[in-house]
């Protein structure tokens, strides 16, 4: 994956690149590269933070401790349990769908499903570390402001139409 | 810039205080060790993905830029941005830089916001996991919940930005 991505990142600085010299010759080309190092310099700092923040909170938010609130809680709670659970657990959706499975195995209600697996995906904390550094604060600020009460909201509206989980996975699915 | 740096090394501080009294300091240096390798690991991916940013600052026009992605293109750029955000698959901190650069030049900040929010409620990486772990029925409903945020958000972005 990692390397795939760096594979293909290069494919299209490179095509880039001899764009840039075919268009304004060596000096535009270094111009955009001089430009891009300069920006790349100035975030470093931030993104180091970032991932030292990002280690740590994996120490503090385990799989197992999600498991543990989520147990079987049920009605407001659990819908506010499962989505402070998703927005705070850190990892990609092979560390939050296997415990979104496991979830389903502990019989937990569709809203708090919903709100953990929304939560990851809306209003993680660990995306606002990323997002700061790279998208810059108006536009990680307005993002957030405009989605992060969606997991509940749209959680509820699950466990209304579809009050419990239990039957999930599909058996054709698994 | 500054203060958000500030800030985040402080968050980094106080989640190291908070490790070190609740797993101890043996998890808390494992903790920290596990962030800096994860910065090496993706420290060359940020390489390719900041030389395209600037690449793109002297190669795309302002203009041009607003003229597809800018605030007065309206509905057409969310939609751009929205089918972007589905297809464009890779790690966060490839993708934003380049969504970050745009940004700065000139993209309007409601197709920015749809492009996020689309990537990361409906990106195709994440259906291999969804589908094969939660099943297709869990899929359908959380996509027929969601499938309309990316074009709101995006359209209430455009009447903020």
């Amino acid at each position: 994956m990692q390397r795939k991505t760096n594979v293909s990142l290069f494919f299209i600085t490179a095509v880039l690149l001899g764009f840039a010299l075919w268009k304004g010759g060596p000096s535009l080309a270094g111009q955009g590269l001089i430009s891009g190092l300069q920006q790349l310099l100035r975030v470093i700092p931030m993104v180091a933070a970032a991932f030292l923040a990002a280690g740590l909170m994996k120490r503090l938010i385990t799989p197992k401790l999600i498991n543990h609130w989520l147990g079987q809680k049920a009605g407001w709670r659990g819908l506010f349990i499962g989505w402070l659970a998703g927005s705070l657990i850190p990892g990609g959706p092979y560390v939050y769908y296997p415990i979104a499975l496991s979830l389903v195995h502990s019989s937990i209600g569709m809203g708090p499903l919903m709100a953990f697996v929304l939560g990851k995906q809306l209003s993680s904390l660990e995306r606002l570390l990323v997002e700061f550094p790279f998208l810059g604060p108006r536009l990680t600020m307005v993002r957030f402001a405009l989605t992060w009460f969606f997991p509940l909201l749209l959680a509820l509206l699950s466990s209304l139409i579809w009050p419990m989980a239990g039957e999930l996975p599909d058996k054709e699915a698994s | 810039m500054l203060t958000i740096t500030i800030v985040m090394f402080a968050a980094a501080a106080l989640l190291a205080l908070a490790a070190n009294k609740k797993v101890g300091p043996e998890q808390t240096r494992q903790g920290m060790a596990e962030g800096l390798r994860l910065l090496r690991q993706m420290g060359p991916s940020l390489i390719p993905a900041f030389l395209i940013v600037g690449l793109l600052d002297v190669l795309i026009s302002t203009e041009l830029i607003s003229s597809w992605l800018g605030q007065e293109a309206g509905l057409r750029a969310i939609l751009i941005a929205i089918a972007a955000g589905v297809l464009v698959a890779g790690p966060p901190y490839a993708i934003f830089p380049i969504i970050g650069g745009l940004f700065r030049a000139g993209a309007g900040l409601g197709p920015c916001v749809a492009f996020v929010t689309a990537w990361s409620i409906a990106n195709l990486s994440l259906f291999p996991f969804e589908l094969s772990l939660m099943g297709p029925r869990f899929t359908a409903m959380r996509l027929s919940l969601t499938c309309l945020l990316p074009l709101l958000a995006g359209l209430a972005a455009s009447f903020l930005g």
